[in-house]
């Protein structure tokens, strides 16, 4: 009788409804800090909104900007189908990092030295296995993901300009400042097809791993506007954009 | 069967009425809501709250008939972006005179390691969200960008570097903007239907801290202010006159 009862009450006294549903595009996401010392494995969709994130610390907790899970390693209530898969690779932008970046660091910083923290990024975006795991099973095994699973959004840089002294240790010529990242061509992500549907409450692993070795060392990377050296913050992201399936209102 | 005052309006506006409500009209319509984003950044900027004609606001700023509605017409989105303007974008600031400052001197700083690194997007109709849009002036971005910019070794502003210890230089203009791409748009499918006098909100938020502008030197809250705007793509549903 019991179910009964619950159905009966909800379809009088309930804020949803459960016989109706309602689909709209969204997209769940979750992006972590690297550790600056490098991993040999990055997880995702481990640590919800209020949570700390375990690369970058005790003190910082992840807000809306980082991930919109509301739940350890489920979507919780909703019906998800997944459409596309989307990586992502970058610096966090300047006023949170965790040192004064100073007045010229966007032209002098990253790339001007050798084995610039750009370099580093480099690296990790060539790299890696993307694994994600449904209720525990495998679902999907995808060797450098930030190439097959590209972000498909961007900025569009057009000239990058650059600026340098004479000082020794930079070594770039005319025109050689760079940007690393992956491609933001819409067209190029990782599609789903056929989509795939996650349940309410199925558990969610996700994770790139670095089998090779670990992630580069991105501690006292050569970088700054005096040619020091800053650990500069990196993030990753996973992204499933698709339908969110929920009961009507 | 409806009350009787409703049959009574019913009747008089199919006699009398400027509006044919039994045939409606579809037209392709954009709804854009433009807001400065102050220098100092802010934790949470709201779009389509005003309309033209309030102190300092102008077409310019938004078409919107009512603050958090379309007013009497119906509205199917199938589209969001984000954009980003700014009156006047003087890198001509980005010289090697300025080497020591040269992240204040043009916008392509905020692009490369500012507020277009971060934000979301939050869009509710009701109090039911119905998009939360990470990173929005990437993820949705404007379907094209007429600032284009042809890189050229012609737009360099100095010479060659010259190697000597302590000679600095500068070399070439920065040039980023939103990705320009018509696939890269937001495009919401399926669509959403959003009724008359529907109230809605749409909020950038930086739950992680409010983000500064870097390009303090091109941007001024009052003289150059940074305009930051969401753009509503869709069709315009309106009753026949």
């Amino acid at each position: 009788m019991t179910p009964e009862i619950i159905d009966s009450l909800q379809k009088r006294f309930g804020s949803a409804d459960f016989s109706r549903y309602q689909v709209v595009r969204g997209q769940k996401y979750d992006f972590v800090r690297l550790a600056a010392a490098g991993t040999n494995s990055v997880s995702f969709f481990s640590n919800p909104i209020g949570a700390t994130d375990p690369g970058a610390g005790a003190t910082l907790f992840k807000t809306l900007e980082q991930t919109n899970l509301v739940k350890n390693a489920s979507f919780g209530q909703e019906y998800f189908a997944l459409t596309q898969i989307r990586t992502y690779a970058n610096f966090v932008c300047q006023s949170r990092q965790g040192f004064t970046t100073g007045t010229n660091f966007t032209y002098r910083g990253y790339t001007a030295l050798t084995n610039s923290a750009m370099e580093q990024l480099q690296t990790v975006l060539n790299l890696g296995v993307l694994e994600i795991k449904f209720a525990q099973k495998l679902y999907y095994q995808i060797a450098r993901p930030f190439v097959q699973c590209p972000p498909g959004f961007g900025i569009d840089i057009q000239s990058l300009a650059s600026s340098r002294t004479g000082n020794a240790a930079e070594t770039q010529v005319s025109g050689t400042n760079w940007s690393a990242r992956a491609d933001s061509r819409g067209t190029s992500v990782y599609n789903i097809d056929p989509i795939q549907i996650i349940e309410p409450e199925i558990q969610i692993q996700a994770a790139i791993n670095f089998p090779n070795g670990n992630t580069p060392n991105f501690t006292n990377t050569a970088l700054d506007t005096a040619n020091g050296t800053q650990t500069p913050a990196v993030e990753l992201g996973l992204i499933f954009d698709g339908y969110v399936i929920r009961p009507s209102q | 069967m409806g009350f009787q005052s409703e049959s009574i309006i019913s009747a008089a506006s199919q006699r009398f009425g400027v509006i044919d409500y039994t045939r409606w009209q579809a037209i392709r319509w954009q709804w854009y809501s433009y807001v400065t984003y102050p220098s100092a950044g802010a934790s949470t900027l709201t779009f389509f709250g005003q309309v033209a004609g309030q102190t300092g606001v102008t077409l310019q700023d938004t078409n919107l008939p009512k603050a958090g509605s379309f007013g009497q017409t119906h509205f199917q989105l199938k589209s969001i972006s984000t954009d980003i303007q700014i009156a006047n974008n003087d890198v001509d600031g980005f010289t090697r005179a300025n080497q020591a400052t040269l992240d204040t001197r043009a916008l392509a700083s905020d692009f490369l390691g500012g507020f277009v690194q971060a934000g979301v997007l939050n869009f509710a109709v009701g109090a039911r969200p119905f998009a939360t849009i990470l990173k929005p002036f990437q993820y949705a971005p404007p379907p094209g960008s007429p600032l284009d910019y042809d890189n050229s070794y012609v737009n360099q502003i100095s010479a060659a570097p010259v190697p000597a210890a302590g000679a600095a230089d500068v070399v070439g203009l920065p040039w980023i903007t939103q990705t320009k791409m018509r696939n890269n748009v937001y495009f919401v499918d399926p669509n959403i239907l959003i009724e008359a006098e529907q109230q809605f909100t749409v909020t950038l938020d930086f739950p992680s801290g409010a983000v500064p502008v870097l390009a303090t030197n091109v941007v001024n809250d009052t003289t150059n202010p940074l305009k930051v705007g969401v753009i509503f793509d869709g069709l315009l549903l309106r009753p026949v006159q």
